[in-house]
């Protein structure tokens, strides 16, 4: 028998490589399909009306008016609706919550500016609109409450704003602090902001009464939960509803989840029988889609005289706003589970206390938990360094956990897992991402600049990310008859490059050329079950079941090959470019895979008892998450007359176990970390005392713009692989705006020569000025 | 909310305060404003239309005056209103005083207003509804001068039947420039801090 060259069933011909994507095209060439974009014939038009009033008494509603405008077909409120349920929360479930939840519209009490108090159908969106101003809504004001951290007050009778208080401990912790060398206290707060995508929220239903399928595009990130939670709340079977995805400007988890209107929609398409359309205005956007991120920390760290930590002691205050939404106490659960980051920490406590204002709702955004914890964590750090006179990067280097660490097990639950760090080398990143900034020259460079004059600085965060939420996910991978590759998936795509990603991933796993995979997804008419686009986790669970579904794929081909085909055994073979050849002949003709997809056609793979089709489906189950890790670099500029911050340069070091495709793995980060600049200097949505939103429009609430953003450099390393998975993959979304907040308070500390001046996010000039003024 | 404002009236104090007090006439020369019942001496009901951005409401309610001081000119009126949709509503304290100036009489008006529903949810609101409480003082100040100066051509203690100047609402792009270019001038006004 000749020697064969290796078999290439896990070559790396595309994963590893940053091909081109595969979903631009229709979207560079002004093709793409948006929500606003979706029409139906006879479609009407929804308007919501909503509660101008933080908190009161909802005494009338006179719709008179309006069901008398033209072309108003119907206004709906509370008693219209009172079979639906109130939304129900799909994770980090905590009893005690329900009483909480959002009504779909507001029943007897209103409880933030934005709340949907009625909806108005017309059959032209600027008549719905008028119609919608012509509804008389009389309401009671009553007192707001507007901070988490003063003390409780009523949500309901029976039911204080406090429903819960996510606790979380490990160690002794009144041993540590009786033998600490020194004792860190720090008072910090995340200002309240979110990601607001450039396209705003939109929903279109449509009732097919023929098949009686009821259908809602426009869907998002999580298409087959999200249908599984309408079914429940309209009293339908799941197999009724289908869901269906569009593109999509921008998620960051915010888009996507089922907000009150996405059920008006839907019941309302049933009731009034014909497609009902609904597209949000940016005013609205920024006053009733979830909020994220406000929470003030009183934060306590023992020291030994090393300037090691012995101990960590966080009592938070966790602002929800309004209602518990579909993320339940999520991330209050993330916060207290991921603080210690990636230090050891031999014993630990977190108690975040988790509180209801007359604020809009708040739920996950990009990088939950961990934009605020790893502030928190790096102010502790940055504050030990200062109290012990030690240097910053020396106070990390003795604290981090090292690689004989791995895998390192917290005694904590996050996401309902264990805690357990994979792999990581977090000291030789930091090194890594110290030589790229050439740390010790800039200080240097900054002490010369800052000796002249300027008031410049260099800041630092470390963090560990957590990616890959399980348990599980699954694909369907089928060959045509034309040799053409499909993968159908439940996963979504919120603009990652999920289907580049997927793609190359099964084009190495089956042997052909990755553009002749088609990747479909968001839709729940293709596949029954899905998990969506969150956590990180598409790339990790959905990629990883990829894989093993093409392998199938592949084995059957070859089988097959060797059968009807070529004189061989399948070891003998291998799949190039969707030729199957011999190893030792590849100039030889092969057979396509189109080809043994037509032999496996149901008649003739009946007939000679085989299992028809040219597909398999492929499952991947994992109880652990990854955890990414990675060090964030600013220097930044200060502009001591007006309190402007201007970032000069931003290095994102991160390592992400192996990136299939690094283009779009920097492209997440540095479009993370230019979100992260808006929450760390200008992001915030700020209330007045009668709790009335100050930011509803762009002009108040401040995103960053090409002008903000800095040169961002990345070093993408590949040094710890998970070991949680064949591809040793881990996720990439949220590492470029972890660390953000946390180093650019460090920079801004260090320009003006003062450590721990910053505690407080975002550094508007505002507060600059103010802090500068002392 | 508190803010300062002056206008000039080109008539001497003593006439101008009459002018002033005389409801009836001042209504018509407010921009938006309309007035809907004289409740007593004291005591005015009305209504006045606001549009900032995309916020568009009627404000219904009533002023009364309170401590008007014939003898040093000074009166503050106090005023209320609500838009009926439940949209928004405002309360107001203005305290005004005449004092004679070159021209005839400065008015001296210092308004705190407190504001609540869609039409306080702006941020730089404190800006913004400071310029337009100048340009509807502004406005005022010319339909009252333009009125006076048509009482001044026919008989000097008579107003006139019709008011000169239409008082539609402040509103719209007109507003939006008027309070743009008023910020940037205020912008460029403004001391340089110091640091």
């Amino acid at each position: 028998m000749p020697t064969l060259p290796p078999a290439s069933a896990l070559r790396a011909d595309y994963v590893g490589r940053s091909v081109p994507r595969l979903e631009d095209l229709p979207l560079v060439t002004g093709r793409g399909r948006y929500a606003a974009g979706i029409a139906f014939p006879k479609q009407i038009y929804m308007r919501v009306v909503r509660s101008d009033y933080a908190h009161g008494r909802l005494v009338a509603i006179d719709s008179s008016a309006a069901m008398a405008m033209p072309g108003c077909i119907a206004v709906w409120t509370a008693e219209d609706v009172a079979a639906l349920p109130p939304i129900e929360f799909r994770a980090t479930r905590v009893s005690g919550l329900e009483p909480y939840r959002q009504p779909v519209l507001a029943c007897g009490r209103v409880r933030y500016v934005g709340e949907p108090v009625a909806v108005v159908f017309a059959d032209d969106p600027y008549r719905a609109e008028d119609a919608a101003d012509a509804v008389c809504v009389e309401i009671e004001a009553l007192p707001p409450v507007l901070a988490a951290q003063l003390p409780p007050a009523e949500f309901a009778p029976g039911h204080s704003t406090e429903p819960t208080v996510v606790r979380k401990q490990y160690g002794d912790i009144d041993a540590a602090f009786a033998a600490a060398h020194a004792v860190i206290e720090l008072e910090l707060s995340i200002g309240r902001h979110s990601g607001v995508p450039l396209e705003t929220r939109g929903a279109i239903a449509n009732y097919d009464p023929v098949r009686d399928v009821l259908e809602l595009h426009a869907a998002t990130k999580r298409p087959h939960p999200n249908r599984d939670l309408l079914a429940r709340m309209l009293g339908r079977n799941p197999a009724s509803i289908h869901l269906y995805e569009c593109h999509i400007g921008g998620g960051f988890g915010v888009r996507g989840e089922i907000y009150p209107e996405d059920v008006l929609v839907c019941a309302a398409a049933l009731r009034l029988g014909r497609p009902v359309k609904w597209i949000e205005d940016r005013r609205e956007n920024l006053m009733a889609c979830n909020h994220s991120r406000e929470q003030l920390h009183r934060v306590r760290a023992a020291v030994d005289a090393d300037g090691r930590i012995l101990a960590i002691d966080d009592v938070f205050f966790h602002d929800q706003g309004a209602y518990v939404r579909t993320h339940g106490a999520r991330v209050a659960d993330m916060t207290a589970g991921m603080l210690p980051g990636p230090y050891r920490v031999p014993a630990y406590r977190a108690a975040g206390h988790y509180r209801l204002t007359n604020k809009t709702p708040a739920a996950t955004y990009r990088a939950p938990g961990r934009y605020e914890a790893t502030f928190v964590c790096e102010r502790v750090l940055d504050a030990i360094a200062a109290r012990l006179g030690i240097d910053r990067i020396e106070v990390r280097r003795r604290n981090l956990l090292g690689r004989a660490d791995m895998p390192h097990t917290r005694d904590l639950l996050v996401l309902d897992t264990e805690l357990i760090l994979d792999s990581g080398d977090y000291a030789g990143l930091l090194d890594k991402a110290l030589a790229r900034a050439g740390w010790t020259a800039l200080q240097e460079d900054l002490r010369r600049r800052r000796a002249a004059g300027e008031t410049v600085g260099a800041g630092i965060g470390v963090f560990v990310e957590k990616s890959g939420l399980g348990p599980v996910d699954g694909v369907r991978v089928r060959v045509d008859a034309g040799g053409a590759v499909e993968v159908v998936t439940g996963a979504a795509s919120v603009g990652q490059g999920m289907e580049t990603v997927i793609a190359q991933i099964c084009a190495d796993a089956l042997g052909v050329d990755y553009r002749r995979v088609r990747v479909t997804h968001g839709r729940t008419d293709r596949i029954e079950f899905g998990f969506g686009a969150h956590a990180s986790r598409v790339t990790v669970m959905t990629g990883s079941a990829t894989r093993i579904a093409a392998l199938k794929v592949r084995e059957k081909a070859l089988e097959v090959a060797c059968a009807d085909f070529i004189e061989a055994t399948p070891d003998m073979l291998d799949i190039i470019d969707g030729l199957i050849v011999r190893r030792d002949r590849v100039d030889e003709a092969g057979v396509t895979l189109a080809d043994i997809a037509c032999a496996l056609a149901p008649a003739a793979a009946v007939a000679r008892g085989r299992e028809p089709e040219l597909a398999a489906e492929g499952w991947f189950h994992s109880e652990h998450m990854t955890y990414p890790y990675g060090v964030h670099i600013a220097v930044v500029n200060i502009d001591r007359a007006t309190g402007g911050v201007r970032v000069e340069r931003y290095l994102v070091a991160y390592d992400i176990g192996r990136a299939v495709n690094p283009m779009l793995v920097e492209g997440q980060l540095v479009g993370g970390m230019v979100q992260g600049l808006g929450g760390a200097l200008f992001e915030e949505f700020k209330y007045d005392a009668d709790g009335s939103p100050l930011s509803v429009t762009f002009a108040d609430y401040l995103l960053p713009t090409a002008r903000e953003a800095p040169p961002v450099d990345v070093l993408i390393t590949e040094d710890a692989p998970s070991p949680l998975n064949p591809l040793g993959l881990k996720g990439a979304g949220e590492g470029g705006i972890n660390a953000v907040g946390a180093a650019i308070a460090s920079a801004i500390d260090d320009a003006l020569g003062r450590p721990g001046v910053v505690t407080q996010l975002p550094v508007t000039p505002q507060r600059l000025k103010q802090l500068i003024g002392h | 909310m508190e803010f300062d404002n002056t206008l000039d009236v080109p008539l001497p104090p003593a006439q101008a305060w009459k002018v002033l007090l005389d409801i009836e006439r001042v209504a018509r020369c407010i921009p938006g404003a309309e007035l809907t019942e004289v409740v007593d001496a004291q005591t005015y009901k009305g209504k006045v239309a606001v549009r900032l951005g995309p916020v568009a409401l009627t404000l219904a309610g009533q002023a009364r005056f309170e401590n008007i001081d014939h003898e040093q000119h000074k009166a503050r009126v106090r005023a209320q209103g609500a838009d009926p949709k439940g949209r928004g509503s405002s309360e107001s304290v203005i305290d005004f005083r005449l004092e004679p100036s070159g021209t005839g009489t400065r008015v001296v008006i210092h308004t705190d207003l407190k504001l609540s529903g869609a039409i306080a949810q702006y941020g730089r609101g404190a800006g913004i509804v400071q310029s337009f409480a100048s340009q509807v003082i502004t406005q005022f100040g010319e339909s009252l001068k333009s009125q006076l100066a048509q009482a001044a051509a026919t008989a000097p203690e008579q107003a006139p039947a019709v008011a000169s100047a239409p008082n539609k609402p402040i509103s719209g792009f007109t507003l939006i420039l008027k309070t743009l270019c008023s910020a940037i001038v205020q912008l460029f006004r403004r001391k340089p801090p110091q640091s």
